[in-house]
């Protein structure tokens, strides 16, 4: 699924903050998606510590056009709401991601703690009818069969042809291993139906995001918590019913979740944290092998003792890339960049 | 809804039963017909009261989110035995739930938990293999005469139902309590069956060869 984009057009870079800096409070990982009309609308995490019960899951968006401001973030989840519309106890609320379907209903999934830290969580959806002014329809996935823990999100969701989204998920409680929940709209009680395959076992692959090429083929990208401290990759050739063992790549990791999007050249473009030990680097690189090897294309942070993290990208439908990421663990970059102004600085290297 | 009412229903066995179980310890005899009645309704009651903001079966949703059908089963049986006399389920009917219980849960739990690339709780989710096996045992332990199979064949017929707030089959046929008090049961035979007889006491042979 290569994208399509304008050969002549001029390089755009443009960054800039979706929040301002709270004393006292992070924020992170955050998410973003386009609707039909070129409005961008994402959410992120804030709180005192990750899993705290005072993190509330933040929503802005923002106009089409290049001068369109983000709108002030808006609370719309805490651990208070989440518990009242699911009916149950909620101890934390965090990892959102969102996103939008073909009719511009907004999705957003999420997780839901109910004891101790990200182990004891599972997911809950919730949609949005009217661009993330209100949402309703929550409601719990039962992905696990112990007790329905350790479920949580990450990754873009990939659309589906005939409507509905795959969706890489993982698990983290005695294994960590990552997973495809499929997920759709359904003439059911709950209105959604779903299920969930694996991509791998073993204890240390998580957050995977998966870039299809075709309608059978794709590739996935893991953090790999083990001490090898490189990027990990799988294919698939039969639309995610099975995947390859998961190998590294030639990219270093330092136990840190990456991103990766299709060029329109057919190379893969990463972000990705650029050590094997700390996320003070925030680079792009590209691979014209899939993922196998990789050229290291701009780079977007580095500072010694930063925190650059949780890179997420999106191709908006003008062919523009649009990054969000956690800043120094306080606050949400999103950042504007197009083919063009890649090639630009792959030519000056 | 049918979720909610499931959790209701669900508690309110739960309960029953632990307060049957509690009021036996205590008493030292389990209660009779119209107590057990009214532990079902105290019980019940109970379950819907709040606490901390949530009824008391929503904080059991919470925390044990699916009791499985062949639970609910055994604990449905305690009140029913308790208030009848008569007990819904035989030793045999009972061997055949914790056998199925062991044998689900440790197929079930540590692939699913991550040991190796097969998840079979993926098989819950449509129509594979797992169902007609399950309806397969489920025929031949009815024509055995064993009740168990009716307990799969209402763990199937729920799940088509939509009864549960899982869509996974596998939810419906077992849960992690079951699976514990069936390997517990399983291992208490197996212990019993394994030790050996008591020696004669010199006593005893005394009695048996009176002079």
């Amino acid at each position: 699924m290569r994208p399509a984009v304008a050969a002549d057009e001029a390089p755009f870079y443009a960054e800039e903050f979706l929040n301002e800096e709270s004393p006292g409070r992070m924020c992170h990982v955050a998410s973003l998606c386009e609707l039909s009309d070129g409005r961008l609308a994402s959410v992120w995490y804030s709180g005192s510590a990750e899993c705290a019960p005072d993190v509330t899951i933040e929503f802005a968006s923002r106009a089409a056009g290049d001068g369109a401001a983000w709108s002030a973030p808006r609370t719309i989840v805490t651990r208070e709401s989440a518990s009242r519309e699911s009916g149950r106890f909620v101890k934390a609320v965090g990892n959102p991601v969102v996103f939008a379907d073909d009719r511009d209903r907004l999705w957003l999934l999420h997780s839901a703690i109910l004891l101790g830290g990200h182990g004891g969580s599972s997911l809950d959806v919730a949609t949005s009818d009217d661009g993330g002014a209100t949402w309703g329809r929550r409601r719990r996935l039962t992905l696990s069969p112990f007790l329905n823990v350790s479920e949580l999100a990450r990754g873009r969701p990939v659309p589906l042809e005939g409507g509905g989204f795959a969706i890489p998920v993982y698990h983290e409680l005695l294994g960590k291993f990552p997973e495809m929940l499929w997920l759709s709209a359904a003439d059911s009680p709950s209105g959604l139906a779903w299920r969930k395959t694996r991509l791998a076992g073993g204890r240390s692959y998580l957050q995977p995001v998966v870039v299809p090429a075709d309608a059978k083929n794709a590739v996935a990208f893991l953090r790999d918590r083990s001490r090898r401290r490189a990027v990990t990759m799988q294919v698939t050739r039969d639309g995610g019913a099975s995947w390859s063992a998961p190998v590294s790549t030639d990219l270093p990791s330092p136990d840190a979740p990456v991103d990766v999007l299709p060029m329109s050249d057919g190379r893969l473009l990463i972000a990705y944290n650029d050590s094997p030990s700390g996320r003070s680097v925030l680079r792009l690189a590209a691979s014209s092998d899939r993922g196998a090897t990789w050229e290291r294309l701009a780079t977007l942070e580095d500072e010694p003792r930063g925190r650059f993290a949780y890179p997420y990208m999106i191709r908006a439908r003008d062919g523009r890339l649009h990054l969000v990421y956690s800043w120094q663990m306080k606050r949400i970059r999103h950042v504007t960049f197009n083919e063009a102004w890649l090639r630009a600085r792959e030519a000056a290297r | 809804m049918t979720a909610a009412v499931a959790s209701l229903v669900g508690t309110a066995l739960l309960l029953a039963a632990a307060f049957r179980g509690g009021a036996g310890l205590v008493r030292g005899t389990a209660p009779g017909r119209r107590p057990s009645l009214l532990v079902l309704a105290f019980a019940t009651a109970f379950s819907i009261v709040p606490v901390a903001g949530h009824p008391v079966h929503r904080w059991l949703a919470t925390f044990y989110p699916i009791l499985g059908v062949p639970l609910a089963a055994l604990l449905f049986d305690v009140t029913w035995s308790g208030t009848t006399g008569r007990p819904v389920f035989r030793d045999a009917d009972r061997r055949a739930f914790w056998a199925f219980g062991s044998a689900a849960g440790l197929f079930l739990y540590p692939m699913s938990l991550g040991l190796g690339p097969f998840d079979p709780y993926a098989l819950g989710w449509s129509f594979s293999w797992l169902f007609p096996s399950i309806g397969a045992v489920a025929a031949v332990l009815i024509l055995r005469g064993n009740r168990f199979g009716y307990a799969l064949l209402l763990a199937l017929a729920a799940w088509h139902g939509g009864l549960l707030e899982s869509t996974n089959l596998w939810d419906y046929l077992v849960d992690p309590a079951y699976f514990l008090m069936s390997v517990g049961a399983l291992s208490g035979r197996a212990f019993r069956h394994a030790a050996p007889a008591a020696p004669l006491s010199p006593s005893r042979f005394a009695r048996r060869a009176p002079e």
